[in-house]
C-alpha cells in the first residue's frame, strides 16, 4: 500500500477533517466556530477533488460542447464541490 | 489618517461640525459586520444637543475595480432619496483626503438586518417575505422611473446597447483571467444572440437583492449598497433578484427568496405601469447568472492569482458548479427544452 499517493492523501485529509467536526468544532465559540466550518468545507472539498481528479474542465475528455455533455460533466463537477444540489434544485423553478 | 487612528474621532467631528455649521460631537465611532468592498462605521453624535444615529461609509483597502468610489456613490444616494426611494439620508460628503486618506460620507443609520441567511432563518418569513416583496418590487419600479441620462450622474456612461455591453464585459473578465469555461462560453453566445434592445435605459441598482436591504421586523427599513448603480436595462434589476443564487436554500422562494416570481412580477407591473416580457426576463436571469459566475472566479483570483490569501475568497470560486448548473437550467428554459 502507497501512503502517498492521492488515495491515500484524500483518506488522510477525510481522517483530519472527521477529527475537527468532532472533538474541536464542539468547544469552539462565535467566529471560530464559524471558522471551523469553512475549514471543514474546505477540506471537504479537497477530499473530493483528489478522489475525482477528472471533474475540471481542463480534463473534461470529450470536448462535446452540447448541453447534455455539459451538464453530465457540471454533475461530476457539483460532486465534488457541492453534492446533492442538482437533487435539491430539481423541482425547483430556475 | 484612517478611521481607525487616534484623533480620527476628533478629525471627524471638526469636520462635521465645519460641513454643518454646527457642534457635531462623535460619542461613538464602531465598525459595524460584513462589506468586503465597503467599510461602514456606526457614528452616534451630538448635534448641538441632539443624539443622532449615523453610519460612515468608507471603502475597503481590498475594493473591486468596478465598483464606483464615495463620491460618486454619494451622488447616487442623493438623486435615489429625490426620487423617492426608500435609502438612508445622505448627511455630509468628504472628498478631502486629508481628514481619513481617503474619501468618505455620512449618511443616517437605520435599523435591521441585512444578512439573507440571516433573515431566512425567522420563522415567519413565509408571513412576511411575500409583502417585503411587494415592497422591493415598488422600490424598484420607483427607481426605474429615472430615464437616463440623470443630469446629476453624468459620470455614468450610458451603453448604446446593454445587453451586448454587458456580454462584452463579461467576456472581457474572462479573457483576463485566461478562463476557459464552456458553460459561460455557451451562455455568452446564447447572450449575445438573443441581445434584446432596451427600450427606455433606466438608472438601475445592479445589486438589488436579500442581502443588501436592510429589514425591520420584516418590512423595509432601506435599500444599501448603491456602489454598482449604472444605466441599464430595467429587466436587469428583476433578473439578478430572481437569481437562485439569492435564495439561500428557499428554493421555490423564486423572487429573492420572499415570494413567487409571479407574484413579485405582478407587483413590479402595478407599481410601474409597465409590462414586463417573460422571455426577456428569463434573458435577464441568465444575464445575472453569469455576472454571478464571472464574479465568483474575480474573488477566486484574487486568492489564487493575486496573492491575497483568504479562504473566503478561496471557497467562492466553489460556487462555479452550482451556477453552471443553474446556467444549463435557464439554457433550456429559453430554448423551450423545459
Amino acid at each position: 500500500m502507497e501512503t502517498d499517493d492521492p488515495k491515500a492523501m484524500a483518506a488522510l485529509l477525510a481522517t483530519a477533517r472527521d477529527v475537527l467536526r468532532s472533538r474541536v468544532q464542539p468547544h469552539l465559540q462565535g467566529e471560530a466556530k464559524l471558522d471551523a466550518a469553512m475549514i471543514a468545507n474546505a477540506m471537504g472539498l479537497v477530499v473530493r477533488a483528489l478522489q475525482d481528479p477528472g471533474a475540471s474542465w481542463s480534463a473534461q475528455a470529450s470536448g462535446d460542447t452540447g448541453v447534455e455533455a455539459l451538464r453530465a460533466h457540471v454533475k461530476r463537477r457539483l460532486a465534488v464541490t457541492n453534492p446533492g444540489y442538482a437533487e435539491q434544485v430539481r423541482d425547483a423553478p430556475p | 489618517m484612517s478611521v481607525e487612528a487616534e484623533g480620527a474621532e476628533e478629525a471627524i467631528g471638526d469636520w462635521l461640525s465645519r460641513e454643518l455649521a454646527t457642534d457635531v460631537v462623535i460619542k461613538r465611532l464602531s465598525r459595524l459586520g460584513g462589506g468586503a468592498i465597503q467599510e461602514n462605521w456606526a457614528l452616534d453624535v451630538e448635534r448641538g444637543r441632539e443624539p443622532l444615529a449615523w453610519v460612515l461609509r468608507t471603502d475597503a483597502s481590498s475594493g473591486v475595480a468596478v465598483s464606483r468610489g464615495k463620491v460618486e456613490e454619494f451622488k447616487i444616494l442623493q438623486v435615489v432619496r429625490a426620487a423617492g426611494v426608500t435609502v438612508p439620508e445622505p448627511i455630509a460628503l468628504c472628498a478631502d483626503r486629508s481628514v481619513l486618506g481617503k474619501p468618505f460620507y455620512v449618511m443616517t443609520r437605520h435599523p435591521g438586518e441585512a444578512r439573507g441567511r440571516v433573515l431566512v432563518r425567522d420563522p415567519a418569513i413565509d408571513r412576511w417575505g411575500p409583502p417585503l416583496a411587494d415592497r422591493l418590487a415598488l422600490e424598484l419600479a420607483t427607481l426605474h422611473r429615472l430615464e437616463a441620462p440623470v443630469a446629476a450622474l453624468d459620470f455614468i456612461e450610458l451603453a448604446d446597447h446593454p445587453a451586448r455591453a454587458r456580454v462584452a464585459e463579461y467576456r472581457g473578465h474572462l479573457a483576463a483571467m485566461a478562463v476557459e469555461n464552456p458553460v459561460l462560453t455557451l451562455a455568452l453566445d446564447v447572450l449575445e444572440v438573443l441581445a434584446p434592445a432596451t427600450a427606455v435605459p433606466v438608472l438601475i441598482h445592479a445589486d438589488f437583492r436579500l442581502g443588501n436591504v436592510l429589514v425591520d421586523e420584516g418590512r423595509l427599513s432601506a435599500v444599501l449598497d448603491w456602489e454598482f448603480a449604472a444605466y441599464g436595462d430595467p429587466l436587469e434589476d428583476l433578473g439578478w433578484f430572481l437569481g437562485r443564487f439569492w435564495r439561500f436554500g428557499r428554493w421555490h422562494q423564486d423572487a429573492g427568496a420572499l415570494s413567487s416570481k409571479q407574484r413579485f412580477v405582478e407587483a413590479y407591473e402595478s407599481a410601474s405601469g409597465a409590462r414586463v416580457d417573460g422571455e426577456a426576463l428569463v434573458y435577464w436571469q441568465l444575464m445575472g447568472t453569469v455576472r454571478w459566475a464571472v464574479i465568483a472566479l474575480q474573488q477566486a483570483a484574487r486568492h489564487y492569482v493575486d496573492r491575497e490569501p483568504s479562504l473566503e475568497l478561496a471557497l467562492t470560486g466553489a460556487v462555479l458548479p452550482q451556477l453552471e448548473w443553474d446556467i444549463l437550467d435557464l439554457i433550456e428554459v429559453i430554448r423551450g427544452d423545459r
